[in-house]
């Protein structure tokens, strides 16, 4: 399963780099402060755009590509997005970082599907689905708290990413033994 | 405890345990009979407008218990509720996600009976 293209995630990064030099350059070559207004203007776009247009990229890919795949689920994670079938027992993902493939997932090879909750001393950052695919550990993120931050067990994104971490497990399960039997 | 209720009662009542307050006795409502439980056609982080409408167009028919609850789908628990000293009756309406065996109360409304009656046959 190939889950980064690094063409592709080298082509976002400079794009982020182009903008962060165009900022600077602007900024040097006038000195001005609302030049200074215009670079910082440009900084949160590479903050923020970024991350924003590779997510539409990735949904727009799959959106075409996952366009005959018969399926009951559809779950959008950080990291990609999934297609579940369970009545034939297959699966498939298409990647964020590799999103001009619609990878299927043999679910023959698939083991330890577990829902973790992360859970620290306060609270939690993270929940996710996990299971084995070829002995690789494969994460489908339900919650992902971005900062230092963490939700208290009892919050309710943090009961709700539990309970899709449960429901995709099921799925998952579900698809597994249909693909096997 | 009265005080209390009076000034929190609503936010105390997300505890589900907790019935509402007779509008004009201002003392809280008993359950009355057993509670039914149905099932409502939406998913965990998803939100509705919850109305006596809505609960009545979905709620088609009810479930036996909590174990018929498919992971991660919203249910909610329709309760009659009276008076003890007027003998007003209405219905309590609690939407819940069951998670790991545990309910969280998402939305708690209460609505008049005449409302609501076809849910409680």
């Amino acid at each position: 399963m190939k889950k980064k293209n690094i063409l592709y995630m080298a082509a976002w990064a400079a794009a982020a780099v182009l903008l962060v030099v165009l900022a600077l350059a602007l900024f040097l070559a006038t000195g001005s402060d609302i030049m200074l207004l215009v670079c910082a203007v440009i900084l949160m776009a590479d903050i923020f755009c970024i991350p924003m247009l590779k997510t539409k990229v990735m949904q727009k890919k799959a959106a075409q590509l996952a366009k005959d795949f018969p399926r009951q689920l559809t779950f959008e994670a950080h990291d990609g997005i999934f297609y579940f079938d369970s009545e034939k027992g297959r699966a498939a993902v298409v990647w964020r970082n590799n999103p001009f493939s619609l990878q299927t997932i043999d679910l023959t090879k698939v083991s330890g599907i577990e829902v973790k909750d992360g859970r620290q001393f306060r609270g939690t950052m993270r929940v996710w689905c996990q299971f084995l695919l070829n002995g690789e550990k494969i994460r489908i993120h339900t919650l992902w708290v971005s900062g230092n931050r963490q939700l208290g067990m009892q919050h309710p994104k943090v009961v709700s990413a539990i309970s899709k971490a449960e429901q995709l497990a099921e799925v998952l399960t579900e698809a597994r033994a249909k693909a096997l039997s | 405890m009265g005080l209390w209720n009076y000034c929190f009662g609503d936010f105390y009542m997300k505890d589900d345990v907790i019935t509402p307050n007779c509008k004009a006795c201002r003392i809280r409502m008993e359950k009355t009979g057993p509670a039914r439980l149905f099932l409502l056609p939406c998913w965990h982080g998803e939100s509705y407008q919850p109305s006596a409408e809505y609960y009545l167009r979905n709620c088609s028919g009810p479930i036996a218990g909590v174990e018929e609850i498919p992971t991660g789908r919203r249910a909610c628990r329709v309760q009659l509720c009276r008076c003890p000293q007027c003998g007003v009756r209405r219905v309590m309406v609690q939407d819940f996600l069951q998670v790991r065996g545990a309910e969280y109360h998402i939305y708690r409304r209460d609505y008049d009976i005449q409302e609501l009656s076809a849910l409680l046959r």
